[in-house]
């Protein structure tokens, strides 16, 4: 794990992990996400078949970034109510 | 960079259903050559030969190139297929094209007009989608260039195979006939099958055994060897040149598949970084340990006037290398698209099957073993020509497609609340 400076959760690094087993963590991560909580993961690779199951979750927002060295940083949060 | 959209991605139904023709083919194949004994293996020439080749590559290789050309250019290369539910069509057409050129060639000479319409039909109506897909596609990778390779290579095949048929048929189109077949059979086997064997690899062997990426001058030059061996036969034959120059000038492509990938992708698969046991591993190994062997079998049909040369290098090729990697990427897409379509929304809401669990590494080990042993009792059958070992290598091939259908309908089974 790696400490993020804005104060954000450290990343959760999965990207040694085969697949499907970053997504499933993620979503599982975003499930147990209380409102206001945020969520950082690298990834493998850009999740190309992850944003199709983060749409269905209406309540949350998400952004995917692509780093140079191939891995992506996800970054899940549920806005507080 | 964007996500696909729900739209984008074909439905699970589109791969599934050309993977199914997968095992229906092996059966096909074994029980054909079963019945059809030493006939099978006795010359390339021999009907029952080039039957049982077709429904290899066509039946078994092809089918599963479509579907996961469908299901990979949306995820590899980021770009939708136009028209996917055209895929049903194509699937049909491809497997009535293969049962009458499989017909025409052993029996009934008519049935070759009706494959000819069927074949191109089917073809064209999945190139014509996948080809505007990959040109549009944003990503610039050595996978989505070794994409498109492969399906220049498959328009390249198609054409000459057509020719090949329609002059079987009656009509005058090819005069150098053996340099015609040689275009075929290369420009089918090195570019488009090695052309989507190794540009796939270079995405899943990363991806699914944590290996570092294979070499980059690796990817550039068997791109430029397979772009070589597109290229060069069609113009040898083209200018008339001969079936000599046609044979040689496969050979750059021939190398880059058979000598260059195996190595490097051999020398990553020793370096996983996590070493979790997975009987897929082995199909990709035995696969790439295979081609080789099948290229010293193609030179030797090249170069010798042995008529099981050619036989045993369609076999190895086939059923080999190409057909053991296959196999073994079937045991890992299959469960992954059933999982990540039935059982991904529910985590988090109910306990999610995990997804080994759909297709458990036990059944893979029985599927590769069953599969490599068939590969060497055909071998020994071509080399010794004696009709019960052809025979018992028709029935194992039969039982490897038995056993990956048996794989298949357990995945499938799998419903959400398992």
């Amino acid at each position: 794990m790696t400490s993020d400076p804005d104060g954000d959760p450290p990343i959760v690094d999965l990207s040694d992990l085969e697949p499907c087993e970053p997504l499933e963590r993620v979503l599982e991560a975003l499930a147990r996400l209380e409102p206001g909580g945020v969520f950082l993961a690298r990834m493998p690779r850009y999740p190309r078949l992850l944003p199709d199951k983060l749409q269905k979750h209406r309540d949350c927002r998400w952004t995917i970034e692509e780093q140079a060295d191939g891995t992506a940083i996800v970054r899940l949060w549920r806005p507080a109510q | 960079m964007e996500g696909l959209q729900p739209e984008q991605a074909p439905p699970l139904s589109i791969p599934l259903s050309f993977f199914t023709l997968a095992p229906l083919a092996l059966v096909a194949a074994g029980v054909f050559v079963a019945a059809s004994g030493v006939d099978a293996a006795a010359s390339r020439w021999a009907p029952q030969a080039m039957a049982t080749a077709h429904l290899g590559s066509l039946g078994f290789l092809a089918a599963v190139m479509f579907g996961a050309l469908y299901q990979m250019i949306p995820v590899v290369a980021g770009a939708p297929v136009p028209l996917v539910r055209l895929a049903h069509v194509v699937l049909a057409a491809l497997v009535a094209g293969t049962v009458a050129l499989v017909w025409g060639l052993t029996g009934q000479p008519t049935a070759l007009a009706l494959a000819l319409q069927l074949l191109g039909a089917g073809v064209a109506l999945f190139w014509l989608p996948v080809t505007i897909a990959l040109w549009r596609a944003p990503s610039r990778t050595a996978p989505v260039f070794g994409m498109r390779l492969a399906v220049m290579g498959l328009l390249g095949v198609t054409a000459l195979g057509l020719g090949l048929v329609y002059t079987r048929g009656g009509g005058p189109l090819v005069v150098d006939w053996i340099g015609w077949v040689r275009a075929h059979i290369g420009v089918g086997v090195v570019v488009w099958v090695g052309g989507l064997i190794t540009a796939v690899s270079w995405q899943v062997i990363p991806m699914f055994y944590l290996t570092d990426p294979l070499p980059r001058w690796s990817q550039r030059v068997t791109l430029v060897a397979v772009l070589v061996s597109l290229i060069a036969p069609l113009v040898a034959l083209g200018l008339g040149l001969g079936f000599v120059s046609v044979t040689w000038s496969l050979l750059p492509g021939a190398l880059a598949v058979w000598l260059l990938h195996p190595a490097v992708a051999l020398r990553a698969l020793s370096r996983r970084r996590r070493r979790r046991r997975d009987a897929s591993v082995w199909f990709w190994r035995a696969g790439l340990y295979c081609a080789p062997a099948a290229l010293l079998a193609g030179v030797a049909a090249a170069v010798l006037h042995d008529p099981r040369a050619p036989v045993l290098f369609g076999w190895l090729a086939i059923w080999g290398w190409a057909g053991l990697i296959v196999h073994g990427m079937l045991t890992r897409i299959i469960p992954f698209l059933v999982w990540f379509h039935r059982f991904a929304d529910d985590i988090g809401r109910t306990k999610v099957v995990p997804m080994r669990r759909l297709l458990p590494d036990r059944w893979v080990r029985v599927a590769f073993v069953a599969h490599v042993a068939t590969v060497i009792v055909g071998a020994l059958a071509i080399l010794v020509q004696w009709g019960p070992v052809v025979r018992v290598a028709g029935l194992a091939l039969a039982g490897v497609g038995l056993v990956l259908l048996a794989s298949l309908i357990r995945v499938v089974r799998f419903k959400s609340g398992d």
